[in-house]
């Protein structure tokens, strides 16, 4: 097969991990921006259509399918992953190379799938490359947060199988297409292991749990594919699930809460893509024309913004090594370029008017004000409130100004502030020409994000929102410690299953192990002189001396006995040959 | 440098609370809060400090521990 237009980018991604490893040190990292440079490339000069069909025994495989939607994912899952490479370029070990480039591939596999079989080779792709990103940060927490992570997505690959095998025995279907029944096993199974990824509370403790703990450069990548390639399945499979509303609204509130309570930088803003994402599930729920654009414009907005967050959290702890609010502090005068990067990717995520938050979120908002869903309407704008107040104010006012603790950076690589300069780049493009966005979009876009009535509700809500913060904001120092969330529910019992299991368990093997080496050594006494046992007399040790005398009397009369008979034997016999 | 960027946000917020004034509204269409014109500058202050406290609450009842408080036993 040549390489043309309609080549499978996802196979790009896959070929230049297998390569990436076999190059010159020099030449790695420029060749990770080459290869989703290449993909990107593909996945937009592609035409629409069915590209790439194999057979698998029966069943026909659409390996690479691509349309509006799609394409809109495919776009930004490429784009990120050129963007994370340019802030992970100073990083030159090839393990680290490679499992961005897998991760990145399974992400573009999922979303090109056009049956559920491919969906779920490339969804299973994602897991280990995102587990490694976590573990190369080589701390014994990122170890154990990185197994974590690993199990829960075992376990929702796992859901999403079984999903996937009762519903083509069911209806002899694989092909991904939109799922109506709801009162279908599979669909559920599928929806569930869909939600894993998508970090649907109350399945969203690994990512608070996981993200934190990554590389500096890891984190960047895991913020953008694994929940968004999830939010891309339920817009393809689940669209109209009116559950998805009450969970998406969940997810956005819970993740501001828990965010507002978080310490470390990392977990403020990984809680706040659970937040984020909650406005895509609910965008996915509601299910309209709008909100299916709302959630797809959201998901291309986040993945740009969230990245940028995370870079500029990320070079706060390479710079520094702390990543902690009551660790941080006065670095804005040492660090001023990464204060304003960051502070567009907050200012971007907050929904200000000419950042891309403001004409993405907004559309999942107004589509739920359409859809008649007042409640969850102004629990989204509520949500937005936190997020302007936890990432927009506390987090930057606790690591750049607050209280200077004398924290010295060192000065990070140059291609950091690249890397945030091209996803700042972006932020601003779509906020000042929103048309750019909303041309990629899978449906034609009826929304104007700068109408008069819009700019006085979000500057009304920004300016009070900072005016309530600023009243109080003493009172909202980071505190030391970390925040319970449902992980504590596999985390401790996992600590008492060990304890009763493991700990107990050989415990008690190893009483029992004791007791009876001990009543062995008490018998072993016993035999030291078997004849105390029957004469209740002698010595404590057997000693063959005490018993000689009798025994040399006894065999001497065996002896004797023995001559006589023989002697006898003899003379009679000597006698009857005489006679 | 702070005086202009206070003066500046004074500004925004005069004006920001007048649009909410100068919108059309139409009684009929609109839901109940739209109607209000300083609806979402109480909504943003309100829903902050409800957000603050709320979380603060939950924390001290239930969710903040120590650092180590899954490592030992």
């Amino acid at each position: 097969m040549s390489i043309d237009a309609t080549f499978p980018p996802a196979l790009v991604m896959l070929a230049g991990a297998f390569l990436l490893p076999l190059l010159p040190r020099n030449y790695r990292s420029y060749f990770s921006l080459f290869i989703p440079l290449l993909a990107l490339g593909l996945v937009r000069m592609a035409p629409s259509g069915v590209h790439l069909t194999m057979e698998l025994m029966d069943y026909q495989l659409v390996v690479y399918k691509i349309d509006r939607l799609s394409r809109l994912f495919g776009t930004i899952f490429a784009l990120i992953t050129i963007i994370g490479s340019l802030f992970a370029f100073h990083v030159k070990k090839a393990a680290e190379q490679t499992a961005a480039l897998l991760y990145a591939a399974g992400a573009l596999g999922v979303t090109f799938a056009g049956d559920l079989i491919t969906l779920f080779v490339f969804w299973e792709l994602m897991s280990l490359p995102s587990t490694y990103l976590i573990w190369a940060r080589g701390v014994r927490e990122s170890d154990k947060a990185g197994m974590r992570y690993l199990m829960f997505h075992v376990f929702g690959g796992g859901l999403l199988v079984a999903g996937i095998l009762v519903h083509t025995g069911e209806t002899g279907k694989i092909l991904v297409e939109q799922l109506t029944d709801r009162n279908s096993l599979s669909s559920w199974l599928i929806l569930a292991g869909v939600a894993v990824n998508a970090a649907v509370v109350p399945l969203h403790a690994w990512l608070a749990d996981a993200y934190p703990k990554a590389t500096v450069t890891g984190a960047v990548f895991l913020s953008a594919l694994t929940t968004k390639t999830a939010v891309y399945v339920l817009l393809r499979i689940f669209p109209g699930w009116e559950i998805l509303i009450s969970l998406g609204v969940l997810m956005a509130v819970y993740g501001v809460v828990f965010a507002f309570l978080a310490n470390d930088i990392r977990e403020i803003l990984a809680y706040h893509i659970i937040s984020q994402v909650g406005y895509m599930v609910a965008g996915a729920g509601i299910g309209t024309e709008m909100a299916i654009n709302g959630s797809s414009a959201h998901a291309f907005s986040h993945i740009l913004y969230k990245a940028l967050l995370f870079m500029g959290a990320g070079a706060v702890l390479q710079t520094t090594g702390k990543s902690k609010l009551t660790e941080l502090g006065g670095l804005a005068k040492k660090q001023p370029l990464i204060l304003w990067l960051y502070m567009i990717g907050a200012f971007s995520i907050s929904g200000f008017p000419l950042f891309n938050g403001f004409i993405s979120k907004s559309m999942v908002v107004a589509a739920a004000g359409e859809a008649h869903h007042g409640v969850a309407m102004l629990l989204l704008v509520l949500a937005s409130v936190g997020t302007f107040l936890s990432v927009g104010l506390k987090l930057p006012y606790g690591t750049w100004y607050g209280e200077n603790r004398g924290v010295s950076p060192l000065p990070p690589p140059r291609n950091m502030y690249l890397g945030m300069a091209a996803a700042a780049f972006f932020c601003i493009l779509h906020g000042v020409a929103p048309g750019l966005l909303y041309d990629m979009l899978p449906y034609a876009v009826h929304f104007a994000p700068f109408t008069f009535s819009h700019l006085v509700e979000t500057s009304q809500i920004l300016i009070f929102t900072f005016t309530a913060f600023w009243v109080i904001r003493k009172q909202i120092a980071g505190e030391a410690g970390i925040t319970l969330d449902v992980d504590w529910l596999y985390r401790k019992p996992a600590r008492w299953a060990q304890r009763i299991f493991l700990e107990d368990l050989e415990a008690a093997f190893n009483k029992v192990e004791t007791l009876s080496m001990e009543i062995v050594a008490k018998l072993s006494l016993l035999s030291n002189n078997p004849m105390r046992i029957f004469t209740k007399s002698g010595e404590k040790y057997f000693s063959p001396d005490t018993y000689r005398p009798g025994i040399q009397r006894l065999i001497l009369l065996v002896l004797f006995i023995f001559v006589l008979i023989s002697f006898w034997e003899l003379v009679s016999h000597l006698f009857a040959v005489t006679i | 440098m702070n005086k202009l960027l206070w003066a500046l946000f004074a500004i925004a917020t005069i004006v920001s609370l007048w649009g909410g004034f100068a919108t059309p509204h139409d009684p009929a269409h609109d839901a109940w809060w739209n109607r209000i014109p300083v609806f979402f500058a109480l909504f943003g202050f309100v829903g902050c400090i409800v957000i603050i406290f709320f979380a603060k609450l939950l924390g001290k009842l239930f969710l903040r521990k120590g650092e180590d408080y899954y490592d030992v036993d």
